[in-house]
């Protein structure tokens, strides 16, 4: 296991090296040319704290790490030898597990903190103390975020696959909650459909930790319930890696994906989303759209199974979505929406129109 | 030893392996023969632990193999296309496999000077027979107890076959080493090989020592007086052509009965020719429909 580690190690010193650099160059970049302080009547006040581009660059490597550390089970001959060796798969998994969390992390800690130094050299109008909290917050999001695609991206049985579960995955859980604010608009003011992206709570908590250390931030009413939400989904990502890893079969490498985690789920759940969303009372545009949906899911079904040939069940169940999602965006529209507000009245004071 | 008890591998609807017993004995070199798609490569993906069993046993020393580190530290297993990843040089899998077995570097310069393998040159610049050099010489150089060996020969040129077979007897000779080897040159497994099983139709069709099942076959060239008929032969042929007056056939059962059975036809000669492996393994394919 300790050998196994340091040749994981040595094995990843090369891409460590590149992403660093990489992610120092653009955060130096970033730090040393973005606009951070408005000086206006003389008052020297923080505007950008730029952390936003540390964030999106962990963003970026916790979705790339994964792919890099998990495609070896996507190609037969690679999952031949990575599966003959002496280490049992949960090992194998969760010694890819932390190199990748290395992999993303270290590259990203050493362009954050080259950044901030960039920074406070410039001008110093930040709360500073607040680099530092969002840094320590920043780990367990990212390491969250890490986790899901991890996970995500494991249950296909090739690259490409992956990148789609990756995809489908990271709007799903905000599908049911779009539904909503499409028929019920107030309710948006509770709950935001953008909170339930899988990237959001790194988003969020950017946006919301730049306010502080520009010295002008509100609590973020999403908290509440979108880190809740993540973390929830984050360590059930990682216990279903674990899960998995001893399931695996090396046999399903660059096959069709047909895991529940994957196309099977995704597809007509988004179908099913999809038409939910799309008002009936939008007239001929409902027509239209539901035509796109119904040839979208077709065309879907077909990189799914990779070939023109669909199984039968794979046209019931869209259709089944399809019918299922426009009778919800009938009861959306007719039963549950919300009337739509008459025009405001406001009553012209004559000595001000004068 | 290694025992295959009532092993099964499907893929999909496809049965592959439908109830393989076998068993091979420690220190043996066994070939794995069989037509293209009877299931060698799973066998030995299972063997490797790649594969886990639909149903049955995969025994090593008595243990189970499937995701048994001790056990796996002592199988080797080299597939017919070994992977490698872009920009991967001998050096990064030296670093690979020395994380995983007792690497032998003296075994491996010994095998690095003999292939002329260079070290640091990317593999994907290596053509089909020196990557499966390298790969041959890391495998012998991993020292293990139990080797498993997909296609083995393909891609050698005669000289390497050669250095390989003789780096596979000394493995055998020094440690003890088990190897299974799947490989269509069935001239080089008749060479190295004491022991073989035919797999066909998922199951083993015939299997035990290479030598033993030479010998209870018995290849006849014989001339008659007039020309040579299929009937005139009054016993099962494994193969069985004739041109003219001169009859070849392959049978299997005792030498002295053919003779006996052959002299009533008066025979102007007989004349035994030695069956080879490759001989053996046509006439079983044959007598099983493969070849009309």
């Amino acid at each position: 296991m300790k050998k196994y580690w340091k040749y994981e190690l040595k094995r990843n010193l090369l891409p460590l090296a590149a992403f660093t650099a990489i992610a120092c160059l653009i955060c130096a970049i970033f730090g040393a040319t973005s606009y951070i302080v408005s000086s206006w009547e003389g008052t020297l006040r923080a505007v950008n704290s730029v952390i936003s581009t540390p964030t999106v660059i962990l963003g970026i490597l916790c979705t790339l790490v994964p792919v890099m550390q998990f495609s070896f089970r996507m190609e037969t001959r690679s999952a031949d030898l990575w599966f003959s060796l002496p280490v049992k798969r949960e090992r194998q998994l969760l010694v890819r597990l932390l190199a990748g969390l290395l992999l993303a992390f270290i590259p990203y800690t050493a362009a954050y903190w080259v950044q901030f130094v960039i920074l406070v050299c410039r001008e110093n109008a930040f709360e500073l103390v607040h680099y530092l909290t969002f840094y320590l917050a920043s780990l367990p999001l990212g390491a969250l975020l890490f986790g899901i695609n991890s996970f995500v991206f494991s249950r296909a049985n090739t690259v490409w696959d992956g990148l789609a579960f990756l995809l489908g995955w990271s709007f799903l859980l905000a599908m049911p909650f779009l539904y909503l604010n499409t028929y019920i608009y107030s309710f948006s003011k509770y709950v935001s459909a953008d909170a339930f992206i899988t990237y959001a709570p790194l988003g969020y908590a950017a946006v919301w930790f730049d306010g502080l250390i520009c010295g002008d931030a509100e609590a973020f009413a999403e908290a509440s319930y979108m880190f809740p939400v993540a973390a929830a989904t984050g360590v059930a990502a990682y216990a279903g890696l674990f899960l998995y890893a001893g399931r695996d079969r090396a046999e399903s490498a660059g096959q069709i994906s047909d895991s529940p985690w994957g196309y099977k789920t995704l597809l007509p759940l988004y179908i099913f989303f999809f038409s939910a969303c799309n008002s009936p009372d939008s007239g001929s545009m409902f027509w239209i759209l539901s035509a796109l949906i119904l040839v979208l899911g077709f065309v879907l079904y077909v990189v799914y199974r990779r070939s023109f040939r669909l199984k039968k069940q794979d046209i019931l169940l869209l259709l089944l979505a399809f019918a299922a999602g426009v009778a919800l965006a009938c009861f959306g529209a007719y039963v549950i929406a919300e009337p739509i507000a008459p025009p405001l009245r406001i009553p012209i004071d004559e000595n001000m129109a004068l | 030893m290694i025992e295959l008890i009532r092993l099964q591998k499907s893929f999909g609807e496809k049965k592959v392996l439908s109830g393989v017993n076998l068993t091979i004995p420690d220190g043996s070199i066994f070939g794995l023969v069989g037509i293209n798609g009877a299931g060698k490569s799973t066998l030995l993906r299972l063997l490797a632990g790649v594969l886990r069993a639909d149903g049955g046993q995969i025994l090593f020393d008595g243990e189970e193999i499937f995701e048994n580190e001790k056990k796996k530290r002592e199988i080797f297993f080299l597939p017919d296309g070994p992977y490698y990843a872009t920009g991967t040089t001998a050096e990064k899998l030296i670093d690979l496999y020395s994380a995983f077995y007792d690497f032998d570097s003296a075994v491996f310069a010994e095998y690095e000077q003999k292939f002329q393998i260079r070290r640091r040159a990317p593999i994907r610049n290596f053509s089909k027979g020196m990557k499966r050099q390298l790969f041959i010489a890391l495998a012998l150089a991993c020292r293990p107890r139990c080797l498993l060996l997909d296609e083995a020969f393909d891609g050698l040129d005669p000289l390497a076959r050669l250095e390989f077979k003789r780096g596979l007897i000394a493995l055998n000779e020094d440690n003890g080493c088990t190897a299974i080897i799947s490989s269509h040159s069935l001239r080089e497994l008749e060479d190295i090989c004491s022991g073989f099983a035919l797999l066909d139709g998922g199951e083993v069709a015939d299997a035990g020592d290479i030598q033993g099942a030479l010998e209870k076959v018995h290849k006849f060239q014989v001339a008659l007086p007039r020309e040579a008929k299929r009937e005139d032969f009054p016993f099962d042929c494994l193969s069985f052509e004739a041109t003219g007056r001169v009859a070849k056939f392959i049978a299997r059962g005792d030498r002295e009965e053919f003779l006996q059975k052959i002299a009533p036809l008066s025979p102007l000669f007989v004349e035994e020719i030695p069956v080879d492996f490759e001989e053996l393994f046509l006439c079983e394919v044959k007598a099983r429909g493969y070849l009309q």
